[in-house]
């Protein structure tokens, strides 16, 4: 006895010790963030914790990955749009005139290809700082609305409304500002060469039909057709085919930068936005981390036991007594008569005078086996019927009602497959 | 709890404690000790260490999981069911085998093959405590006879009297 419990401490001090190297290992210092299990903020709850935060976490990027970086490029893409559409109304005319005016001063006359170049950088300037404007203006809104809103549906089954509320109007804020202050860094970095191309292409492509057409609607009487009208005319046709351009490439590459940029933001904000919801929960004595096995199991012990006396048992005394008293008036109105006179006809079968004794004893034995099957096989359906009725609701109650309810409540226990209960036999 | 489960729980948490830290666990590492406690609570810290272990890479790769669940055959013949069990390295004292009205338990242990001065670099042959619950098809009768066939256990269960009726009508009712 005494080996055996020596060995038993022996192997606990070996788990602990094995327990203290997987702390150390993953950053916990020299061994005292251990402090074995009887502790509240023992290691196995940080643990415990911690893999909660892992699995949320990774729920919220499934959420954002799947639900929201598509929506929030649609918004995305609108913003541009208005935005390229814009910039080129504003701005169109006068860049086309100092880039003609840019393409005049070559040394051998006009330079259309100079015209083009000095259109691509002057307005692929612009037209990506207003982008990225656009972008920032709207960015912010478009994720806090689909974030919000993806995060609370996808984790309110594992966390529960109100914490999945929590965490998700948490965590859109911080994607949110994240989200917001990369865009424009991320509009630079993939948008930069692709806008200034398609703005060139355009250009190279619709310029001189722009001009020869505009140049026959200027040209309403004699002379020279006025250059403003001229610029104006131009304008007016290439604006369409320039933002078109443009925006194709916006939206072939916004989808990639909202989802990084998401990725990225979810990545590195998302454990700071779930973290308060675990401890808050778990300060409440409300969540399976930071839970004290074993006080909800003292508790909940109780609690069940209680409601099993005062549910089950009176629902199993009553129906066990009229069972007991149906078999038996059953039994007896079946059997009794033909035991006794089975009894009796033995007795004067084997010719002597009927001995009350040996009849007593006959039909004792007999009743006494009919009675017991009888009775078993009563009670076994009762007791199965009121288990299979009672059983099951008042654990349920009990889980549900008691102190450490509020451990399972949340939606990370399924209590009702917790308690699925078969009914005994 | 056996003591010789009581030992491979130690020497899983001995290796876990290696595998982390490079050096042999010293006796009395840990920084308390607690007299009295219970098997139940000792199992289910060994569970959670082997679980958290689990989770780490350096430990994955040289230190095997505690117990694992040996794969198996179930054939149906004439007068009997034979039961397949690959354990290769298993000794014949190692494995027992209960009927339990229509299930056959197959429990036993593995043990490991010692590394002999050497050290693991990769570990993936399963050793340690097996169980395995199988579900019988018909009545048999409860004395179970254990061969050791190259690493298979053959597990042979004759039909119970019952089960050789029902067998036989049902060989007429086809016939």
């Amino acid at each position: 006895m005494e080996q055996q419990m020596g060995n038993m401490q022996r192997l606990n001090q070996a788990i602990m010790a094995a327990m203290q190297a997987i702390n150390r290992s993953q950053g916990g210092g020299t061994g005292t963030r251990f402090q074995g299990w009887q502790g509240q903020g023992g290691d196995l709850q940080s643990w415990q914790q911690e893999q909660m935060a892992q699995k949320l976490k990774e729920r919220v990027r499934e959420a954002v990955r799947e639900r929201v970086a598509d929506e929030v490029k649609e918004r995305l893409v609108e913003a541009a749009r208005l935005k390229i559409r814009e910039t080129l109304r504003e701005r169109f005319a006068q860049e086309l005139r100092s880039a003609i005016v840019e393409g005049q001063q070559g040394p051998s006359g006009f330079d259309f290809d100079r015209v083009c170049t000095v259109l691509r950088d002057r307005l692929g300037d612009v037209v990506e700082r207003r982008i990225a404007e656009g972008l920032r203006e709207r960015v912010g809104e478009a994720v806090r609305e689909r974030v919000g809103e993806a995060i609370r549906t996808k984790l309110s089954d594992q966390l529960g409304p109100e914490d999945a509320e929590m965490v998700a109007s948490e965590l859109k804020e911080r994607v949110a500002d994240a989200v917001r202050n990369r865009i424009e860094e991320a509009v630079r970095e993939r948008m930069h060469d692709a806008i200034r191309e398609r703005i060139h292409q355009a250009v190279r492509e619709r310029l001189a039909e722009a001009f020869q057409s505009a140049m026959s609607q200027a040209q309403t009487g004699f002379g020279p057709p006025d250059p403003e009208r001229l610029i104006s005319l131009v304008s007016e046709r290439l604006q369409e085919p320039i933002g078109e351009r443009v925006i194709e490439a916006v939206k072939e590459r916004l989808a990639d930068v909202v989802r990084d940029r998401l990725e990225e933001a979810v990545r590195e904000r998302a454990s700071d936005a779930i973290r308060p919801a675990l401890l808050q929960r778990a300060s409440g004595g409300k969540y399976p981390g930071g839970f004290d096995p074993q006080a909800i199991t003292s508790q909940l012990r109780e609690r069940v036991a209680a409601n099993i006396r005062e549910r089950v048992a009176p629902a199993i005394r009553e129906r066990v007594e009229s069972v007991v008293r149906d078999r038996i008036e059953e039994t007896l109105r079946d059997r009794l008569s033909t035991v006794l006179r089975a009894a009796i006809v033995e007795q004067i079968s084997s010719g002597g005078t009927p001995d009350p004794d040996r009849i007593s004893e006959v039909v004792h034995a007999r009743v006494r086996e009919a009675l017991r099957e009888r009775l078993v096989e009563g009670l076994r359906e009762r007791i199965d019927e009121v288990l299979g009725e009672r059983l099951r609701e008042a654990i349920r109650t009990a889980v549900r009602e008691g102190g450490p309810s509020a451990t399972f409540s949340g939606g990370n226990y399924d209590v009702g497959s917790f308690l699925n209960l078969q009914p005994m036999h | 709890m056996h003591p010789s489960t009581v030992d491979l729980m130690r020497s899983q948490a001995r290796a876990i404690y290696q595998a982390l830290t490079g050096t042999d666990l010293p006796e009395g590492e840990a920084e308390h000790s607690e007299s009295d406690i219970p098997v139940e609570e000792v199992a289910r810290r060994f569970a959670d260490l082997e679980a958290m272990a689990r989770r780490i890479p350096s430990v994955t790769e040289v230190v095997r999981c505690f117990s694992f669940a040996p794969p198996l055959d179930v054939r149906e013949g004439e007068q009997q069911l034979m039961i397949e069990v690959a354990i290769p390295g298993i000794d014949r004292d190692d494995v027992a085998v209960e009927v339990h009205e229509d299930t056959l338990v197959i429990s036993g242990v593995l043990r490991r093959r010692e590394a002999n001065g050497s050290s693991y670099l990769h570990t993936e042959i399963p050793s340690g405590p097996f169980y395995r619950v199988v579900k019988l098809p018909f009545p048999v009768k409860p004395e179970p006879r254990l061969e050791l066939d190259r690493g298979i256990v053959v597990i042979k269960l004759s039909r119970s009297p019952d089960a050789r009726k029902d067998r036989s009508a049902e060989k007429n009712e086809k016939d």
